[in-house]
């Protein structure tokens, strides 16, 4: 148990080379496996230092300082590094970096205030069949097939700055159903009908006048619909 | 007084200029010569006990050297010349160290299918499995092993030679000891 306890400064003292104190010497002394131990872990090191010493301790053959001065004779001194050596492509450097970022940021999307997720780029409009458009607070689409009513975005289009959107958002509309759609539009932009809430479980979808932009939408196919004027 | 200044400008005309750089060079060889005589034998040393092997001890050595001069310029300090040099020497044994090692390991592939352990020679046991610890060895260790175990290299001349305190060496030198012996035993 002992002997256990003194192992580890036995191994120490070895590669320390110093000379044992205290409780260790007086083991030492006492126990033999103790002092074969260390004996052994010496000779092991002074092999170690006899391989160091004759791989360090070699005689410099005599024709290697000549060889090497005749190469230094016949080599340039290289000039020293100028600062614009390497302060000009790091400028450089510098200035693409800052381009980058600056377009990198000019295309992505800007939502101030508003959380991504209020202004979903693709929603499909399920059907709700023939709702009469009573109130101002519900609006449902009529006789709309899923897929037939895409809000849709480009990729460039800065949500929250109209300045920076050249690309308006458009509704694509199946061409069965652009009557629907245009008295839907109509009714909504009548009753200021502002929900900004989408429910993706309900069947009747609210859709965000306010996200969609329709406002800006020239609403063309007005123009189109004296059928549907004359059907009133 | 316009003479003189007169004269002061001239001094600065581009065939004096060369006449300087010229000089420069001149003074700036003459003190690599002096430094090499001083530590080329270092170099071919430290290569050396590093490589274990004559001729690829003077490749390298040389090779350190060459680079030294060329970059001699460069550097700033020149009384940190000995402790650059032994870093530069240094790096280059292990390069060189480590693919002979990867050419032997391949080579020795073959070797394995003909020849047995036990055919192998004690000593040349012991060379193998030191190299084995060595490799394994962190390269600041492996460093101090190799400075120290030159003649006449004191703790504090491998500091100096390192430009880290002595202590810092003599810890070096106990953990690559205990570290080898705990490899080899």
């Amino acid at each position: 148990m002992k002997c256990r306890e003194f192992e580890s400064q036995i191994l120490d003292l070895a590669a320390s080379s110093a000379e044992p104190a205290g409780e260790l010497r007086r083991h030492l002394s006492e126990c033999d496996d103790c002092a074969n131990r260390l004996s052994a872990e010496l000779a092991l090191l002074a092999k170690l230092d006899a391989e160091f010493s004759n791989a360090a301790n070699v005689a410099v053959p005599a024709s290697f300082l000549p060889r090497v001065r005749l190469q230094v004779e016949n080599e340039s001194i290289s000039p020293p590094v100028s600062w614009n050596s390497w302060l000009v492509p790091a400028i450089a450097f510098s200035c693409a970096l800052a381009i980058a970022v600056f377009l990198a940021n000019r295309n992505a999307p800007v939502h101030q205030g508003r959380s991504a997720a209020t202004f979903p780029i693709h929603q499909e409009v399920t059907a709700e069949p023939n709702l009469p458009v009573a109130s101002p607070s519900v609006i449902a689409m009529p006789s709309l097939n899923a897929e037939s009513v895409v809000a849709r975005r480009g990729p460039l289009v800065r949500q929250s700055d109209s300045r920076l959107s050249d690309k308006l958002p458009e509704v694509i509309i199946a061409t069965g159903q652009k009557r629907a759609t245009v008295q839907f539009i109509r009714t909504a932009r009548d009753a200021k009908w502002e929900p900004l809430n989408w429910n993706l479980h309900s069947s009747v979808q609210r859709l965000s006048l306010q996200a969609l932009s329709i406002e800006p939408v020239k609403i063309e196919p007005l123009a189109h619909t004296s059928e549907l004027d004359s059907n009133r | 007084m316009q003479e003189i200044a007169i004269r002061s400008l001239s001094d600065s005309l581009p065939p004096m200029e060369k006449t300087n750089a010229a000089d420069s060079e001149v003074a700036l060889r003459a003190e690599f010569e002096a430094l090499l005589s001083e530590c080329g034998p270092l170099a071919y040393r430290v290569a050396r006990s590093v490589l274990r092997n004559e001729a690829d001890a003077e490749d390298v050595a040389q090779e350190a050297l060459l680079r030294a001069f060329r970059r001699f310029e460069r550097l700033r300090d020149k009384a940190k010349f000995r402790s650059w040099l032994v870093r530069i020497a240094f790096r280059l044994s292990l390069d060189r160290w480590r693919s002979r090692k990867r050419r032997e390991s391949r080579e020795s592939a073959w070797m394995n299918e003909t020849l047995h352990w036990h055919q192998v020679a004690p000593d040349a046991e012991f060379q193998a499995r030191l190299e084995r610890a060595l490799s394994e060895l962190p390269d600041k260790f492996r460093l101090v092993l190799s400075l120290c175990a030159m003649e006449g290299h004191t703790a504090e001349e491998v500091a100096a030679i390192l430009q880290v305190p002595p202590g810092t060496v003599k810890s070096r030198l106990f953990f690559a000891r205990k570290k080898l012996a705990e490899k080899l035993r």
